[in-house]
C-alpha cells in the first residue's frame, strides 16, 4: 500500500519528482573555489580552483608558492591534511599528492605522487597511513601512502587487459556501490567505514574488512550529499539529502534520531550538512544554490536550529570550513568575473562579512587563464557531480555514459526496444552549456 | 509433485543469443525483452526501510492468520526469477516459509503474478500456493531495502543474464561488491544456490563466491541431498528451455559464515554437471 515510487537516485522525466530547473545556458566566465580544508592547528587553509592548490598560512597571511609543474593537471577532487603540517590532494588527473609544508609555514614541498589510474571523486584517510579512494564507478579502493609495494597499479601504457579485467583484478578494490558514491568517512575508532551513494543509501562497513557490511542507514529519498561525524559525539553521524532533509543518526544501529525537513526554505531543498565543530557543536548546513546558511546546535540527540543567515543575493555557497576561532570561510560560486570567491562568517555577533581581512586576500587572487576551454567542459562536469546536484537531476545520464570509462555502458544486449517501460532515457531535455572562454 | 507442469510453454522465453533472424511476433508475451538493462530507468516500488514495507499485500491469506505484532518475513528468494518456475516449485518444497521472485521486467512480473492467483485460486482448499509471491525490482540495488540483515535463509541465482560484452560485466548480477549485500541479508548458514548454461558465466560467480570471506562451499554429499538442488537444474523455464536443446548445466551451492576464520581451508572445491 503506498510504495515509494522512485528510481532510487535521479527521478524520472514524467514521473512526479522529475522537475529540470536548470537554466539553459551556463555562461561561466570565473572558476569558482571549492575544497577549503583547514588543519588541526589553524594555521593553514588549502583550497583549490579547477586544477590549481592554493596553500595559505593564516597567521602570515602568506600564500606559498607551488611550483606549476608540480600542480595537478585537472581538477582537483579532494584536499585532506593527514598531520598539520602534511596535505593530500588527489584528482581527476588520477594522481594522489602527497605535499609537506615547512614548520615556518613558509614553502611546501610535493613529497610523492603517484597515478593510481582511477578517477578518484571522494577520499578519506585512515590512521594508518591508507587513502581511500571512491572512484567514478562506485568503487571505493585503498592505497598506502608510505608503502608502495601494497598498491597494485597497472600501467596501462605496458598492460593491454582490458579496463573492465583489470577492474575485476584490482587489488586495491575494498568495496562498491551499484550507483556513485557520494561521500565516504570513517567512524572515530576507524573501525567502520560509511559510503553514502546516489540510490539514498548510507551503508555502513566494517574495516579494514570491508567486505563484511554493518547496517545500512536507509531513510533518505533521494540521494545522499554528504556526511558528517561528530568528533566528539562518536556515535552521531549527520547526513544531508536532496529530499530536503537534514538527518541525524546513531549510525551503527542504522537508526535515525532525528529528521529535519528545509522544504520550507527553498522547494525541492538539496540539504548539505558542510561542517562540525566538536569546540562549539555547531552544525554548518547549506542549500543548494540558495543563499542561506544555518547553524544547528548539537545537544545529546538532538538539532536545534540556533542561527540562520541570508547571505547577499545570488550567493550560493560551495563548501565552509572554520578559518579561526569564530570565523568561517565560505566558498562561493562564481560566474561572472566580479563575482566574489569567498565571504566569511563571524560567529561572535553572526555577521557575513564580505570584506575581512582574509576575504580581500582571497577575493584579490589573480584569476589564472584558462585559454583551453576544456578545462571549464571538465569543470562544469565535476560540478555538476559534486556541487551542484540540482543540475544532476536535469543530466541525462547518458550523457555521463559517453566518457568510455563511465559506469553506464551502451546495452547491444537489448533485441526489442519496442517495450515502453524499458524505454531507455533518452528523451530527456538536454541541457546546453555555453562556454565562455573569452577571459 | 511436478507444480512446473502448469507453466505456460506459449511463453516465448528469447535464447540468451540474439537470433539471427528477427520472429514474428505470435506468442503473448513476445515483445518482452530477453535481457533487462538493470542500468535503465525503471520505477520500483519500495521503502527507504525493509521493515516499512506492507508484505500482507504479497503474502494476503498468511498475513490474515498472524498473530498480532507478527509480521511476514520473507526467508527465501530467487532473484532473477523469471517467468517463476523455481518460485511455484519452491512453495511446495519449502512450505513453512516464505518465499519471493524477485524479477526486473515488468511485463514477467505481471505473468508471474497471474500465474501465483490462479494456483492459489485452484488450490484453495487445500491452502497451496499462499508462501509465494513475486516482486517488480532491481536486484543489483534494492535488496538491503526489502530484507532486514541476516534475513534471508536460502537465495537463489538461476541462469542470470550473461551479459556476454567485458565492458558489462558490473551488470552481472554476481559480483565481489554485490556479494557483500547479498552475505549481509544472509542468515548465518543460509544458502547461496546458482546455477548457468553459460560455463564461463558459471565459473565468474563460482570464482567470486569462492573468494569471497563470508562464503563456504557446503559438502558434496549435503549439496547432493538437498531437495532444492533438482528444482534448480530442472523446474525453471530456462532449465527447461536448456533441457530441450540437451544443453549443459554447471551449478553450485555455498553457505554464508559468520566470519572469515570459519572459511575451510584446503577445501577440496568442485561442480555438480548434468553431464
Ligand atoms: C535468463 S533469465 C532466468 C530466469 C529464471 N531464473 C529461470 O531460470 O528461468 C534472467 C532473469 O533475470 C532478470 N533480471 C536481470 N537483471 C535483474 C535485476 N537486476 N533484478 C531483477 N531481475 C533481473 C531478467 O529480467 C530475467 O528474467
Amino acid at each position: 500500500m503506498g510504495g515509494r515510487k522512485g528510481r532510487g537516485g535521479k527521478a524520472k522525466k514524467n514521473s512526479p519528482g522529475y522537475k529540470d530547473t536548470s537554466p539553459n545556458q551556463i555562461t561561466l566566465k570565473k572558476i569558482p573555489l571549492n575544497l577549503l580544508a583547514t588543519n588541526n592547528n589553524g594555521s593553514l587553509l588549502a583550497f583549490a580552483m579547477n586544477n590549481l592548490l592554493y596553500v595559505l598560512a593564516l597567521e602570515s597571511k602568506q600564500f606559498l608558492t607551488i611550483d606549476a609543474t608540480q600542480q595537478h593537471q585537472l581538477i582537483l577532487s579532494s584536499i585532506e591534511f593527514q598531520k598539520d603540517n602534511t596535505l593530500i590532494t588527489t584528482s581527476h588527473d588520477r594522481h594522489i599528492k602527497i605535499w609537506e609544508i615547512n614548520n615556518e609555514l613558509t614553502s611546501i614541498k610535493l613529497v610523492k605522487s603517484f597515478n593510481t589510474n582511477k578517477k578518484i571523486i571522494y577520499t578519506a584517510l585512515s590512521d594508518k597511513d591508507e587513502i581511500l579512494v571512491a572512484d567514478k564507478c562506485g568503487d571505493v579502493l585503498q592505497y598506502s601512502l608510505v608503502d608502495d609495494s601494497k598498491n597494485h597499479i597497472v600501467d596501462l601504457t605496458v598492460n593491454k587487459q582490458s579496463k573492465q579485467d583489470l577492474r575485476e583484478q584490482d587489488k586495491n578494490l575494498i568495496l562498491g556501490h551499484y550507483s556513485s558514491i557520494t561521500d565516504i568517512r570513517f567512524s572515530r575508532d576507524f573501525k567502520y567505514l560509511l559510503t553514502s551513494d546516489r540510490d539514498e543509501k548510507i551503508r555502513v562497513s566494517n574495516y579494514p574488512n570491508a567486505y563484511d557490511i554493518e547496517v545500512f542507514c536507509l531513510a533518505s529519498e533521494k540521494y545522499v550529499t554528504k556526511l558528517l561525524m561528530p568528533l566528539n559525539k562518536p556515535s552521531l553521524m549527520i547526513s544531508g539529502s536532496g529530499d530536503g532533509h537534514l538527518y541525524l543518526w546513531n549510525w551503527l544501529e542504522g537508526k535515525v534520531l532525528q529528521k529535519l525537513d528545509l522544504n520550507s526554505l527553498s522547494k525541492d531543498a538539496t540539504v548539505i550538512p558542510q561542517h562540525y565543530n566538536s569546540n562549539t557543536n555547531l552544525l554548518a548546513v547549506s542549500i543548494e544554490n540558495f543563499n542561506i546558511i544555518q547553524f544547528y546546535q548539537l545537544s545529546e540527540n538532538q538539532l536545534t536550529l540556533s542561527q540562520s543567515l541570508t547571505l547577499p543575493v545570488g550567493s550560493q555557497p560551495i563548501s565552509i570550513d572554520l578559518v579561526g576561532k569564530d570565523q568561517y570561510l565560505v566558498s562561493l560560486v562564481t560566474m561572472e568575473t566580479t563575482d566574489p570567491f569567498v565571504l566569511s562568517i563571524n560567529t561572535t555577533n553572526w555577521q557575513v562579512e564580505t570584506d575581512s581581512a582574509i576575504v580581500q586576500l582571497i577575493n584579490n587572487l589573480s584569476i589564472p587563464t584558462f585559454t583551453d576551454s576544456t578545462i571549464f567542459k571538465t569543470y562544469l562536469h565535476t560540478i555538476e557531480k559534486k556541487q551542484y546536484r540540482k543540475y544532476i537531476s536535469g543530466t541525462d545520464e547518458r550523457k555521463q555514459r559517453k566518457d568510455g570509462d563511465d559506469k553506464m555502458v551502451e546495452d547491444d544486449l537489448i533485441e526489442d526496444d519496442d517495450i515502453e517501460e524499458d524505454l531507455d532515457p533518452e528523451n530527456r531535455p538536454s541541457k546546453q552549456i555555453k562556454l565562455d572562454t573569452n577571459i | 509433485m511436478s507444480e512446473t507442469t502448469t507453466t505456460t510453454n506459449t511463453i516465448d522465453n528469447k535464447s540468451s543469443k540474439p537470433a539471427a533472424t528477427k520472429k514474428r511476433a505470435i506468442k503473448p508475451y513476445h515483445k518482452i525483452k530477453a535481457h533487462a538493462n538493470p542500468a535503465a530507468d525503471y520505477e520500483f516500488d519500495y521503502k527507504a526501510k525493509p521493515s516499512e514495507y506492507d508484505w500482507s499485500k504479497k503474502y494476503p491469506e498468511l498475513s490474515s492468520e498472524l498473530k498480532e505484532g507478527e509480521r511476514i518475513k520473507v526467508q527465501v528468494a530467487d532473484v532473477g526469477c523469471g517467468y517463476g518456475g523455481l518460485t511455484v516449485s519452491l512453495s511446495q518444497t519449502l512450505p513453512d516459509k516464505v518465499i519471493l521472485g524477485m524479477e526486473i521486467r515488468a511485463k514477467v512480473v505481471e505473468y508471474v503474478e497471474g500465474r501465483i492467483e490462479k494456483l492459489r485460486e485452484d488450490n484453495k482448499e487445500k491452502k497451496l500456493y499462499r508462501n509465494i509471491s513475486v516482486i517488480k525490482t532491481n536486484s543489483m540495488k534494492l535488496m538491503p531495502n526489502f530484507f532486514e540483515k541476516g534475513q534471508l535463509e536460502k537465495i537463489f541465482f538461476l541462469f542470470p543474464d550473461p551479459h556476454f560484452k567485458k565492458a558489462n560485466h558490473k551488470r552481472r548480477i554476481i559480483s565481489p561488491t554485490l556479494l557483500a549485500e547479498y552475505a549481509y541479508i544472509m542468515s548465518i548458514g543460509g544458502l547461496a544456490y546458482f546455477i548457468s548454461d553459460v560455463q564461463e558465466l558459471y565459473e565468474w560467480m563460482f570464482a567470486h563466491f569462492k573468494s569471497h570471506p563470508l562464503f563456504q562451499q557446503i559438502d558434496k554429499d549435503l549439496a547432493l541431498s538437498d531437495p532444492c538442488v533438482p528444482l534448480i537444474v530442472n523446474s525453471s523455464e530456462e532449465a527447461r528451455k536448456v533441457n530441450r536443446i540437451e544443453g549443459k548445466k554447471w551449478y553450485a551451492v555455498f553457505k554464508r559464515i559468520s566470519n572469515p576464520s570459519e572459511k575451510i581451508e584446503n577445501f577440496e572445491n568442485y561442480t555438480l554437471t548434468n553431464f
